[in-house]
């Protein structure tokens, strides 16, 4: 379980989020929704370590992650795994290289353990035959199946993705979607996921967290999202027809 | 001001690099790669340029000398020491600084920009020490070793051109390359060596591993390395000969 407490980040004398408290819970796929600018991608990188909140903490399963040092926060973060909104492969290694990155790294499996382990990864996200070919080779959807792949090599106890769904046609966006909705409950992992993609939302939401204006604006399941009458919440959720009619629907 | 924060970033920058790898195999495989890249990349242009150099100054040197009492065995002299002092230490450097430090610039840079190099930071990896400290280890090891094939091959560039143009015989030019020849020369050729790989290594990752951005910032990044490159280069030449030859 990852929780944050009262998290503030200022940029200057900007304050991007503040006092945002909220929790995410193994097994589950916990959403970050919120319009561009509104903090969540500052407050994903405030958990992963990637920025220094200037108050609060972030606890990952009973360890304040915020108290520690570089050092001492490596055995949490080789725990992490994170998919970025661009992908983020090395685009100087092969498919396999980059998913056997983690591996190299940290493990102390065997050469051939660790090849079974990328084997294991790249049919899990449907991509057993593209191992040899390079980050530039592959389409957007590929990208981010690869990304997966990289990112559970490791088996990893916390998932961060970042907007998963961005440039990616509807039926790809929803392969993306179950498969990170699948690993989370297969491996029962803490999944993160930032998105303002409502679809997602409908697909594999069940612990979500809406930022509005830096702040927390609602933390709830999917079904009390629907039911909620917060203005802000519902302008941002139901602002396309579709979603709308899918608001009546479920209400019925 | 802003000259003072950035030699004081840089330098912290430096401090980074020097902690302990994570997996030291993993490091010592970068160091190879880069040590290919480097060396084994920058071999044409480096044989080009040297090739060429060591012409010219023959050529020119032949021309310049028209004292009937100054032996053409002088033009071998000429070439060979403005070869190992000055052509392949410094100038071979700076063409180096044009393609290995913008290369190096871009490449971490892209990296940046684009959240690969987050990706790594996140996995608990010393992203600086394991994208830029291969780079500096290759390069301060394999580029004396292609400083001194430049100083080869110019040497004998000069000796194709001064015979084939008749400006100066094999055996003259020859005989001045065996005359008065000081072997010290050569090791503070690669003690400069060595300190400009450093400076183009480590001030082209500097930039790179702080571009913020895009493709533009990027480009500006890449000429930043290579123009500041170069000035160390030229200052640091300066300091070595005052500190070492006179």
């Amino acid at each position: 379980m990852i929780e944050v407490h009262n998290l503030t980040k200022r940029f200057a004398s900007h304050t991007v989020l503040e006092n945002v408290t909220c929790s995410f819970v193994p097994g589950k796929v916990n959403l970050i929704i919120g319009a561009s600018g509104s903090g969540k991608t500052v407050l994903m990188k405030c958990i992963v370590g990637l920025h220094e909140p200037d108050e609060g903490r972030i606890i990952y399963d009973g360890t304040d992650f915020t108290g520690l040092s570089h050092k001492d926060r490596k055995p949490i973060q080789q725990k992490i795994g994170m998919l970025f909104q661009s992908g983020a492969l090395f685009d100087s290694m092969s498919v396999k290289q980059n998913v056997m990155f983690p591996l190299n790294m940290f493990s102390n499996m065997t050469y051939k353990e660790r090849v079974d382990r990328i084997e294991f990864c790249l049919n899990r996200v449907n991509l057993s035959n593209v191992g040899h070919l390079y980050p530039a080779a592959l389409s957007g959807g590929m990208k981010k199946r690869v990304a997966i792949a990289r990112a559970i090599a490791n088996q990893p106890k916390y998932l961060f993705v970042d907007e998963p769904n961005s440039g990616l046609d509807p039926q790809t966006s929803l392969v993306i979607d179950h498969l990170i909705k699948e690993i989370t409950e297969e491996f029962n992992i803490v999944t993160i996921v930032n998105t303002h993609d409502m679809n997602t939302v409908v697909e594999s939401g069940a612990n979500i967290l809406f930022i509005h204006k830096g702040k927390k604006w609602f933390h709830g399941t999917a079904a009390e999202l629907i039911r909620s009458d917060n203005k802000e919440l519902n302008d941002f959720v139901f602002a396309s027809k579709m979603m709308r009619s899918y608001r009546e629907k479920a209400n019925q | 001001m802003k000259y003072i924060f950035s030699i004081g970033h840089y330098w912290i920058f430096l401090t980074r690099l020097v902690q302990k790898p994570e997996r030291f195999n993993v490091y010592l495989r970068q160091i190879f790669i880069e040590m290919e890249a480097m060396g084994f990349g920058s071999l044409g242009i480096v044989a080009v340029n040297s090739i060429f150099m060591g012409a010219v100054i023959t050529i020119q040197s032949a021309y310049n000398i028209v004292n009937p009492l100054v032996p053409l065995s002088a033009i071998g002299v000429v070439a060979r020491d403005s070869m190992i002092l000055e052509f392949s230490p410094t100038v071979i450097m700076m063409v180096l600084a044009g393609k290995i430090g913008s290369s190096i610039a871009s490449e971490i840079g892209t990296m940046r920009v684009t959240e690969q190099i987050d990706a790594i930071e996140i996995m608990g990896i010393n992203s600086s020490g394991f994208l830029v400290l291969p780079k500096i280890i290759a390069s301060t090891f394999i580029l004396p070793f292609v400083v001194l094939i430049s100083m080869f091959v110019g040497i004998m560039g000069g000796w194709l051109a001064g015979d084939l143009t008749g400006a100066c015989p094999a055996p003259d030019y020859l005989k001045g390359l065996q005359d008065s020849f000081v072997p010290f020369n050569v090791t503070f050729a690669l003690i400069k060596t060595v300190i400009f790989a450093f400076i183009i290594t480590s001030v082209s990752s500097y930039q790179g591993y702080f571009t913020r951005g895009g493709a533009l910032e990027v480009g500006q990044a890449s000429t930043r390395a290579v123009v500041y490159s170069n000035i160390l280069i030229l200052l640091f030449d300066y300091i070595c000969t005052q500190l070492l030859l006179v």
